[in-house]
């Protein structure tokens, strides 16, 4: 847990939950746009997915946590390219690989201010990682109330519980995740 | 009735992280947080291990994405390879110039210029309806219209008054080429006034109005649809 220096627990900020239906909106807008860069850059169309998905995640993230405030759609497009070119170039200076065109480096040093500290985001890769070991139950329940925003009743009516069993096994659920992540 | 198995505080972290409290609650809550480190502490590992979750779920859902991302920028192309290109570019071009300029082409040529498919939904309905539904999404998404249209049109046999299923009938009509059939979907969910998609489906009727060559249906359905590109149409179809 962080602690600032006169030793106050940070208040924690509330999520900001995006809408998947916008999320996917973004994805497909903003896709061809670094499947193009990466084609232009050596790249492959097997590496503009992966990049551009781990690029899509960390912008994901930082919404959520309120880390990036966008004002408007294009400051999203042009915060995610630009974390498609930062990836694509260490993916390539990791290869020993140099991109053909010209890659302007000039908006890149904003960025880092902008995204989670890597302490912050190993805690919730692995919180996240772990959640993928929890049985097939769990895993449904936990999705369905924290990311598809299904109320407890509705996901009681799917299993075809009674509403107080769902909120039970949520908590179960809960508790399982965080004794694997403890 | 089953008690209740869950620890003091669960459902009120929750509600405070998901921005369900009312604000004076909330700032109950966040005075409560300052005079209780504990408690401020137990809602910052909360926050995380929603954070997990939803990483996870997003990172399922990425691959579904990009299956249905249909979209190819033009590929790169060498330097040999272009005088080929160009000297089939300039035969096509006759071809193309008979084909831009005959009648209706301006129609199709705004219809294959704004259409592009609702990018679909993740959820929307009731729980027991919910596998059938979502299962015809991941046809709908993936491009498999026919199956989508399939499966939708048995449920909104038992929901005929579904905006969902009248809406996503009719725009998978319409990326499946069968403007004439969407149009009646699309019609239905606009006589819902209260339909959350009633912007999106005048759109979807002006281009299927579009289509079918019928441009002043297309416009007095733009009229009604707050789309972003509404009014770029409407100024296309005006010149």
């Amino acid at each position: 847990m962080d602690k600032s220096k006169t030793g106050h627990v940070p208040i924690p900020q509330t999520l900001r939950l995006q809408d998947p239906r916008w999320l996917h909106t973004v994805y497909q807008e903003n896709f061809p746009k670094a499947l193009q860069y990466l084609l232009r850059n050596n790249g492959t169309e097997d590496d503009a997915k992966d990049i551009f998905q781990e690029a899509f995640l960390v912008l994901w993230q930082n919404l959520e946590a309120g880390k990036f405030k966008p004002e408007n759609d294009d400051a999203v497009s042009g915060y995610l390219f630009q974390v498609v070119r930062n990836k694509w170039i260490d993916r390539l200076r990791a290869d020993n690989r140099r991109p053909t065109t010209t890659l302007k480096e000039e908006n890149f040093a904003g960025l880092a201010a902008s995204t989670l500290n890597s302490e912050e985001e190993n805690r919730i890769a692995e919180i996240s990682r772990r959640f993928q070991q929890l049985g097939e139950n769990c895993r449904q329940l936990l999705t369905r109330f924290y990311y598809r925003k299904m109320s407890m009743k509705e996901i009681a009516a799917h299993f075809g519980w009674t509403e107080a069993t769902a909120k039970n096994n949520k908590y179960r659920c809960l508790q399982q995740l965080r004794t694997m992540i403890s | 009735m089953e008690p209740a198995y869950t620890s003091p505080g669960h459902d009120q972290t929750d509600r405070y992280l998901l921005q369900q409290m009312s604000a004076t609650e909330e700032q109950q809550f966040i005075n409560d947080m300052q005079a209780d480190p504990a408690l401020a502490a137990a809602v910052e590992e909360q926050r995380r291990v929603i954070l997990g979750i939803r990483r996870a779920a997003m990172e399922n859902d990425l691959s579904q994405f990009h299956a249905t991302e249909t979209q190819k920028p033009a590929t790169v192309i060498s330097f040999p390879a272009r005088k080929l290109w160009m000297a089939a570019a300039i035969a096509g071009l006759l071809v193309a110039c008979f084909w831009l300029f005959r009648p209706g082409a301006a129609n199709q040529r705004l219809y294959t210029q704004y259409f592009k498919p609702d990018p679909g939904l993740l959820t929307a309905m009731g729980a027991s309806d919910q596998y059938e539904f979502d299962k015809a999404m991941v046809d709908y998404k993936t491009g498999n219209y026919t199956a989508a249209i399939t499966a939708w049109s048995k449920q909104l046999a038992v929901k005929p008054a579904s905006d969902s299923l009248l809406y996503f009938i009719g725009v998978a009509e319409l990326a499946n080429d069968q403007a004439g059939k969407a149009i009646p979907y699309l019609e239905k969910t606009v006589a819902q006034k209260n339909s959350v998609f009633i912007s999106d489906a005048y759109w979807y009727l002006a281009l299927a109005w579009l289509k079918e060559q019928k441009p002043a249906e297309a416009r007095k359905a733009l009229e009604h649809s707050r789309h972003e590109k509404a009014a770029d149409l409407t100024a296309a179809l005006n010149k």
